[in-house]
């Protein structure tokens, strides 16, 4: 059984329209769309797409602090939305997120050693001083020294921030961590550090892990799988280095090929780019979101919602042309060594 | 040569004392040349940015020299600053939201621009206007002339910036993080768009990133700098094939890449946190985060010495840098 099954979720809301009169019904924000996943206990999914694609909104929708318009999450087996005030309370102490601002995500007025005990505090029936040693042993695995319990958090840089933000996530051990673009406000060589520690923690622990970004590279080299969203909508899942290497949907071949390579032999790479922008989700298009951006769209693209098709297995990806965006995957940037080893298979 | 920097400082005053943002920054860049200065926050590559623009803060002075066309701009009076603004160099920021006036159309801060300094007429600036925003492939330029900027999305907007900044043609384009508010399938397009109208308009482009991938992508040369320091620069070619400085060769590192397979191994990271400007050591300021720092390194600065086309500033060895 999945540690976390998410089924024909939708999250939709209600905007009202600028300037109309009272009664005029607002507009819907169709912001997750049909979604269905399943995490299984110690496995990392990743959730890739742009600004507006709705990622936060399903990590939140998953965590119950926005409610599901329709749909079910179910945990072990259990429908969350069915359960009791007190029970889902508890289940709270299983699931912990992660957020990408380290310092607003916490408290300024609280010491280090607090914030992170705070959970403890919550959920268990603990003595002021056990929370506070079970904090110190936490701040030492996340790479925290213990002696700085007592200082606020605008003494800490913004990867301590984080990890001080992590510490609290897993304070009461939970099984499930979701992290909402962790390390997306941070320098690159302390991103490394925060990529490592997740990854670390995560097998130490047994972990599952969300990780929501919208960088591509970080998040494949975290994830077992990947999820590519669009405006709501899932695109394309399957394990994350196929998905990245042998991307099917076009819209995964392009944020592929729009992510630039740190080497200057490949600067002449001919690349797939798509042109446009993500459309307002308040107006989506019809049929296929992706039909106004794709290059391989076709007329009919724009008639009906295409079905998730399970082309090879372990994949899914909701394109009925999957097998014709061949010719741009081969213009995706990809190393010559990996597209040889492609052409020979 | 179009930009010659000699030695550039620039120091701010605060509460905590003086902060050296900028410490002897010297370069070149020729007409119609790339050139990228790189390196996280703290490194000083935006500072470096205003303090060519005449744009630093109150509290901040800069010393050395700063050549545009091989006529001193540092420290200018503003009303001459004015002059070479828009006309020898322009620039544009991370955040084009802000950088635009939202009470304004769109048509009028372009043609106000025009009539600035060129002395044109209303509808001839507007004309022009429409001209460059067709330019930088914004469809139905004409129409867009009157809309304000919260009508255009974020890419949009970062399009319309860059044809604010080539209206009068400059000499040197400054881009000081352009695609960082931006989506990646977003920055693609923007960055193609800086390279075809650099081409087109015969710019230079200092393009100013913490995104090694950027500038691989677009530019020939660059600077590589820390804690308001250059580690190394030269030609990108030879510092991304073979970098000659542990700070460079940990950068690179530490980057995911899509183009390789290595998901089973952590990533190389850099260890500790960015350098507090207000307190850095007197030697190199990456000796405290560095792998092969020795007793030297935090004593004196080391100086920018040749290595084939490259400079570098290390006292450690090249061969020791993997």
């Amino acid at each position: 059984m999945s540690l976390l099954s998410v089924r024909d979720l939708n999250v939709t809301f209600d905007v009202p329209r600028r300037g109309a009169m009272p009664w005029t019904p607002p507009q819907k924000l169709r912001a997750v769309q049909e979604m269905s996943f399943d995490l299984a206990a110690g496995q990392t999914l990743g959730i890739v797409g742009e600004s507006g694609s709705g990622k936060s909104t399903l990590a939140r929708a998953i965590i119950g602090t926005v409610a599901a318009t329709s749909g079910q999450v179910i945990w072990e087996g259990t429908d969350l939305s069915q359960l009791s005030p007190s029970a889902r309370r508890k289940h709270r102490a299983e699931v912990q997120m992660v957020f990408q601002d380290p310092l607003a995500a916490l408290n300024p007025r609280m010491t280090v050693g607090e914030i992170i005990a705070e959970p403890l505090r919550t959920h268990r029936d603990i003595s002021r001083e056990d929370a506070r040693r079970a904090a110190q042993a936490m701040m030492e695995r996340v790479g925290l020294l213990p002696n700085l319990v007592n200082r606020f958090p605008h003494e800490f840089s913004g990867g301590q921030c984080q990890r001080i933000g992590i510490a609290r996530a897993l304070i009461l051990e939970p099984r499930l961590l979701v992290c909402d673009e962790p390390v997306s406000a941070l320098d690159v060589s302390v991103q490394a550090q925060v990529v490592n520690l997740l990854r670390g923690l995560s097998r130490e622990m047994g972990l599952a892990m969300i990780f929501i970004a919208h960088d591509l590279s970080v998040v494949r080299h975290i994830s077992d799988r990947i999820m590519v969203m669009y405006l709501g909508r899932k695109m394309e899942e399957g394990p994350a280095r196929d998905v990245v290497r042998d991307p099917l949907h076009p819209y995964t071949g392009a944020l592929v090929a729009s992510i630039p390579i740190p080497d200057p032999r490949q600067r002449h790479r001919t690349r797939a780019r798509v042109s446009g922008e993500l459309p307002s989700p308040l107006d989506p298009p019809s049929g296929c979101v992706f039909h106004t951006r794709c290059p391989r769209a076709r007329p009919d693209c724009a008639w009906d919602v295409p079905p998730l098709l399970t082309p090879k297995a372990d994949r899914a990806v909701a394109c009925p042309y999957w097998d014709a965006t061949g010719t741009d995957r081969d213009a995706a940037r990809m190393s010559p060594e990996a597209a040889e080893s492609q052409g020979n298979a | 040569m179009l930009l010659e920097i000699d030695d550039l400082r620039v120091t701010f005053q605060t509460g905590d004392g003086a902060v050296n943002a900028v410490n002897g920054l010297s370069l070149n860049l020729d007409a119609g040349g790339t050139l990228a200065i790189v390196g996280e926050s703290g490194s000083g590559k935006s500072q470096t940015a205003f303090a060519i623009m005449g744009l630093l803060a109150r509290n901040g002075a800069a010393t050395g020299s700063v050549r545009l066309e091989g006529r001193e701009v540092l420290n200018l009076p503003e009303r001459e600053l004015n002059r070479i603004r828009a006309e020898t160099v322009a620039m544009i920021f991370q955040d084009p939201m802000t950088s635009l006036n939202p009470y304004m159309r769109v048509g009028d801060q372009m043609a106000e621009v025009l009539q600035l300094h060129q002395d044109m007429s209303k509808n001839d600036a507007l004309t022009e206007s429409a001209r460059l925003l067709d330019a930088v492939r914004i469809p139905d330029a004409q129409g867009r002339l009157r809309q304000y900027p919260h009508e255009f999305s974020g890419g949009m907007r970062q399009r319309v910036m860059i044809a604010m900044a080539l209206l009068c043609c400059p000499k040197l384009l400054i881009a000081d993080e352009p695609t960082t508010a931006l989506d990646v399938t977003v920055q693609a397009q923007i960055m193609a768009l800086l390279q075809e109208v650099r081409q087109d308009f015969g710019t230079a482009l200092l393009l100013i990133t913490h995104d090694m991938g950027l500038v691989a992508e677009s530019c020939d040369r660059t600077i590589v700098m820390y804690g308001g320091r250059v580690m190394e620069q030269g030609p990108t070619d030879a510092i991304f094939a073979d970098p000659s400085h542990p700070y460079t060769a940990g950068l690179l590192a530490a980057v995911p890449r899509l183009d390789t397979d290595e998901t089973e191994d952590d990533l190389r990271t850099i260890p500790g946190d960015p350098p507090d400007m207000a307190d850095l050591p007197p030697g190199c300021p990456f000796t405290p985060r560095c792998p092969l720092a020795m007793d030297i390194c935090a004593r004196t600065q080391p100086p920018l010495e040749a290595r084939g086309p490259v400079l570098r500033a290390c006292h450690a060895q090249v061969e020791a840098v993997a």
